[in-house]
């Protein structure tokens, strides 16, 4: 087998970061971007991401070197059915999403430009177990977000949804 | 502005789809943007489950004329679920829109009117997404109403089991109007029969049929030994077929088994090539002896096979060793007549290296020892057995801890497939299908199917629609080329042991080998001797203390901190949903105390012991929230006579545990269904024990109002009865007019069924009282051997007219037949 090669990165505050292709290779879009330069020495600028970021996702993709590649996306579940999903987080993916709503949606996005699905799924999993269970007053506290309904709004939104009640 | 603003719509939809939908609501309310993108994305809304979620069936069912006649003083039973889908998709468009994707709509347990599924809204929502409905136990549905479905022409799955009213016409109609239907879900229809299910050949597409206790079936027209058109090849194309009973919901009493006697396995490998999985649970045929082996032969693509064995079938399975083991999962349920050599001759011939459940259809079939057990755990190590039934007599140390080893063993090699290191050979052997092998399966499959189904006369019609088949066929193909790798590999989840005495050593396994385990049955447990605590069932000191920990900083508690997660998902016994025990003797209240305070998910707790229950009692209320079912019953520790043990004695017929259908419960009960052409055998014993009990009953003490036991019973109404369904209580607990009155006040409204048996001190005052303050939801008291609850005919019309309980005695229903009470009915209204 090839020795892997490594590949060198840059945030957007101009941060170098070097790791083993097969790393760089568990976002999709930089795996592309490889197959189409080639080996190269020059580093690959990601404007869309910064340092502090961009080290926490290495991170996360060191561990998940060698995990199979994800599944394709048809091969999602047919139903939205959140009770037959799979909602569990691994111990390691758990402590390493634990930090600060920012850098949270921080990762998020980075995952999503950078095309890497599990941590994006990681992502959007961890915040929607932060709204599980909570009420529209308790989420508003948790993210901040000001409540811009007329209270005729409200009513109908509540009417509408009346039979949305967890067993 | 908020971070989260930040996340652009696509992604907010991600993490929508992950909410349940009572968080979806609460979103939805949060601020305009969420609800927008809520409301403006059907993915979001493929799913809608408005059923009555943990119902346990048989709760208590108004109809149209009672109503009517009682207009004035019922205002209790509101329109439900109908009310509910007018508001979702008739009154507003906006709400109407968001389930404009709408695959799954699910109403199970509901009083839903099907015309509703003619309503013009209803209708345009609906008519083009909707593939899967389920309106099993809905006790409006009935054959002439099926014909509302008509629109939904798209349906490809339909559950309507235990709707009772459901006959052959309404197969007729589902045949007519619904072409596309691939699963049928017909289980517990009590009014089916061979007529309704030949209908079934029309529905060009069907895939899976489910006719579970379906009794009225004698024959089934796709294993006849002669076909009435012996011209024409008449082909089924069903890929699964369940017939029977199922021998799980048969705790406590059993039914004979379904017999059928003109059934011929070559027709069947005939009109049903395509079969992959046979369930014929519980059912005995007259098959010839080499039934199983034509069976195996001829179904190429069997998979799944479940099976009566029986004394003359057991030689017949260890001849066809071979094609046994090329099935993917097997499951036997032991007939009466097997003996002990019989079981160690099919073990020694390793035909059972695939069996997934093994069940008996009595406790008192003692097939295994020792030898024979060991001989079975060492030679099923990484098996496939999710369901393990074990009756055995004084089984020793050594083996006992081998069932554990069972499932130790599964537990970590399934932990291990999530590190990255595991054995690939390892990962196979567990998973039940090699890809290669199922990738060609299907392939082989289809082209077969293609050209049977060109040859056949029944499919001409649908030749012409070749190319929407050919879309579905590669649809088949991709979808089976899935490596179903997330798919966890078979694990034990439900295990019972009858007879048995277990030490301390062998009870601690258990709290540390079967984590996943959701059902435990031990019953006629022995003490070995004082020290042998059920509590080391449990007993895991470290994490107890960290749960401890737990609930008195709950409030802080926080479910998004995975480390605390990770150690709640770790305890002992959490996934233990059901939890049967049993012990003629020993063992204390104190002990059985610690059980509920470690398995936080219980729902279904059935305890009998020869101590009452106060600790107990209190610890169910303090830590079983979600507890659906409960029954204590106590035995009189001088009696030997005992209704769960001893032959026949526990074959008392009343209990169908799980009353999924409305009238089954008190049909069973009123003895109509012991009609012998049904092939139901009812047992009879109750009543033969009252004697005895009788006389034993004279020396029970009497318990205060103050002592313990009262008191638990009146707290764990208050508290701990939130989601209770059925209520079972037995022998001298402690329950008195006074504490079943108090009861009544405090216990919650989903409480439906109360089972009363053996009660010396319980006259009919506490039962009316009782009656009194719950009947809004109470559908029904079963009272047998409570001495002293005489019922006059009064009282009867007191319950049964003006409450609208069902009160069944000794096994009779009261107030229904008896023609005097018929009179007083007259002369009061």
């Amino acid at each position: 087998m090839v020795v892997s090669s490594k590949v060198i990165l840059s945030s957007s505050d101009a941060q170098s970061f070097t790791v083993e292709k097969k790393v760089a290779e568990r976002s999709i879009l930089l795996k592309n971007m490889l197959e189409d330069i080639g080996d190269s020495e020059e580093p690959i600028p990601l404007p869309n991401v910064s340092g502090k970021v961009l080290k926490k996702v290495i991170e996360y993709c060191e561990h998940h070197k060698d995990d199979d590649p994800a599944p394709a996306e048809e091969e999602r579940e047919v139903f939205d059915n959140a009770r037959s999903r799979n909602d569990e987080i691994s111990e390691w993916d758990g402590t390493f999403i634990t930090c600060e709503n920012e850098e949270l949606f921080e990762i998020i996005l980075a995952a999503n430009y950078l095309d890497i699905k599990p941590l994006l799924d990681l992502g959007c999993k961890t915040v929607a177990n932060m709204i599980r269970g909570k009420n529209a007053e308790q989420i508003r506290e948790l993210f901040n977000i000001e409540n811009d309904f007329t209270p005729e709004e409200e009513e109908q939104i509540r009417r509408e949804n009346e039979w949305a009640v967890d067993a | 502005m908020s971070e989260i603003f930040r996340i652009p719509e696509e992604l907010m939809i991600i993490i929508f789809q992950n909410l349940s939908k009572g968080t979806k609501r609460s979103a939805c309310q949060v601020c305009r943007r969420w609800k927008n993108i809520l409301y403006n994305n059907p993915v979001l809304w493929k799913t809608l489950i408005l059923s009555n979620e943990l119902s346990l069936g048989a709760e208590k069912q108004i109809s149209i004329d009672e109503k009517r006649r009682i207009v004035n003083c019922y205002p209790v039973i509101d329109d439900g679920v109908n009310k509910i889908i007018f508001q979702i998709f008739v009154d507003s468009i906006q709400s109407r829109n968001r389930f404009r994707f709408l695959q799954k709509l699910e109403l199970s347990y509901t009083n839903v009117d099907l015309e509703i599924f003619c309503v013009d809204e209803v209708v345009e929502t609906l008519q083009d997404n909707l593939t899967h409905l389920y309106i099993d136990g809905c006790f409006n549905v009935d054959s002439g109403s099926l014909h509302c479905l008509r629109y939904l022409r798209r349906l490809k799955f339909l559950d309507i089991s235990h709707c009772s009213n459901v006959d052959d016409f309404g197969l007729e109609v589902l045949a007519k109007i619904l072409p596309n239907l691939e699963t049928l879900n017909l289980s517990y229809l009590f009014r089916l029969t061979e007529k309704g299910i030949a209908k079934l050949f029309k529905l060009p597409y069907l895939n899976s049929v489910n006719l579970l206790g379906c009794y009225r079936i004698r024959s089934y027209p796709w294993a006849l030994s002669e076909t009435p058109q012996k011209k024409k090849l008449v082909i089924c194309p069903v890929k699964e077929l369940l017939l029977g009973e199922d021998a799980r919901i048969q705790t406590g009493g059993f039914w004979l088994l379904w017999c059928c006697w003109n059934w011929n396995m070559k027709s069947l490998a005939q009109t049903c090539p395509f079969l992959e999985t046979l369930r014929i649970n519980m059912v005995l045929f007259d098959l010839p002896s080499d039934g199983i082996q034509t069976l195996l032969s001829e179904c190429k693509n069997l998979k799944h096979l479940g099976l009566v064995v029986d004394r003359n079938s057991a030689p017949a399975l260890c001849r066809n060793v071979e094609m046994l083991n090329k099935l993917s999962s097997l499951e036997l349920t032991c007939h009466i007549g097997l003996t002990n050599e019989q079981m160690t001759s099919l073990i020694k011939s390793n035909c059972l290296k695939k069996l997934s459940a093994l069940k008996f259809h009595s406790k008192h079939t003692l097939v295994f020892n020792d030898k024979n057990l060991l001989e079975f755990t060492t030679a099923n190590k990484s098996s496939n057995l999710e369901y393990f039934e074990i009756n055995a007599e004084n089984i020793n140390e050594k083996a006992m801890s081998s069932i554990v080893e069972i499932g130790t063993n599964i537990e970590t090699l399934s932990s291990n497939t999530l590190e990255k290191e595991v054995d690939v050979k390892t990962n196979n052997f567990l998973l039940p299908n090699n890809k290669v092998v199922e990738k060609i399966d299907s392939k082989f499959d289809l082209e077969n199917r293609e050209e049977i189904l060109k040859n056949s006369k029944l499919f001409t019609n649908f030749v012409e629609d070749g190319s929407k088949k050919k879309i579905q066929n590669s649809f088949d193909i991709k979808k089976k080329k899935i490596p179903k790798q997330k798919e966890n590999p078979k694990i034990l989840q439900n295990l019972l042991i009858h007879n048995a005495s277990l030490s301390n050593e062998s009870l601690k396994k258990f709290s540390s080998g079967l984590k996943n385990v959701r059902e435990l049955t031990l019953s006629n447990l022995r003490q070995i001797n004082s020290s042998n605590k059920l509590s080391h069932l449990v007993k895991n000191t470290t994490e107890k203390r960290i749960l401890a920990k737990l609930k008195n900083d709950s409030k802080n508690f926080n479910l998004f901190d995975t480390t605390l997660n990770k150690v709640v998902s770790n305890l002992v016994c959490l996934n233990l949903r059901k939890i049967e025990l049993s012990s003629l003797n020993g063992f204390s209240d104190k002990d059985l105390s610690s059980i509920p305070e470690n398995c936080l998910k219980l729902q279904w707790i059935d305890f009998s012991f020869s101590f009452t229950f106060p600790e107990t009692l209190n610890s169910i209320t303090k830590n079983c929230p979600q507890l659906l079912y409960l029954k204590l019953s106590r035995y009189n520790q001088n009696s030997t006579v005992s209704r769960n043990f001893g032959g026949l004695v526990g074959a008392i017929p009343r209990r169908n545990p799980i009353l999924h259908q409305n009238n089954a419960a008190s049909e069973t009960n009123n003895n109509e269904m012991s009609n012998n052409s049904t092939g139901v055998t009812v047992v009879e014993v109750g009543t033969s024990l009252a004697a005895t009990k009788k006389k034993l009953q004279t020396k029970n003490k009497e318990f205060l109002a103050n002592s313990k036991e009262s008191r638990s019973f009146i707290n764990f109404s208050k508290n701990g009865t939130k989601s209770l369904r059925m209520l079972d209580l037995s022998g001298n607990l402690g329950l008195s007019d006074y504490v079943l009155s108090e009861m009544g006040k405090n216990i919650k409204k989903s409480l439906h069924t109360l089972f009363l048996e053996n009660l010396p001190a319980l006259t009919k005052k506490g039962v009316k009282n009782f009656g009194e303050s719950t009947w809004k939801h109470l559908k029904r008291i079963n009272i047998r051997d409570c001495l002293k609850i005489k019922f006059s005919c009064v009282d009867e019309n007191f319950l049964v007219k003006a409450l609208l309980i069902e009160v069944i005695v000794d096994g009779n229903r009261v107030g229904i037949s008896n023609p005097r009470s018929l009179f007083v009915a007259a002369e009061s209204v």
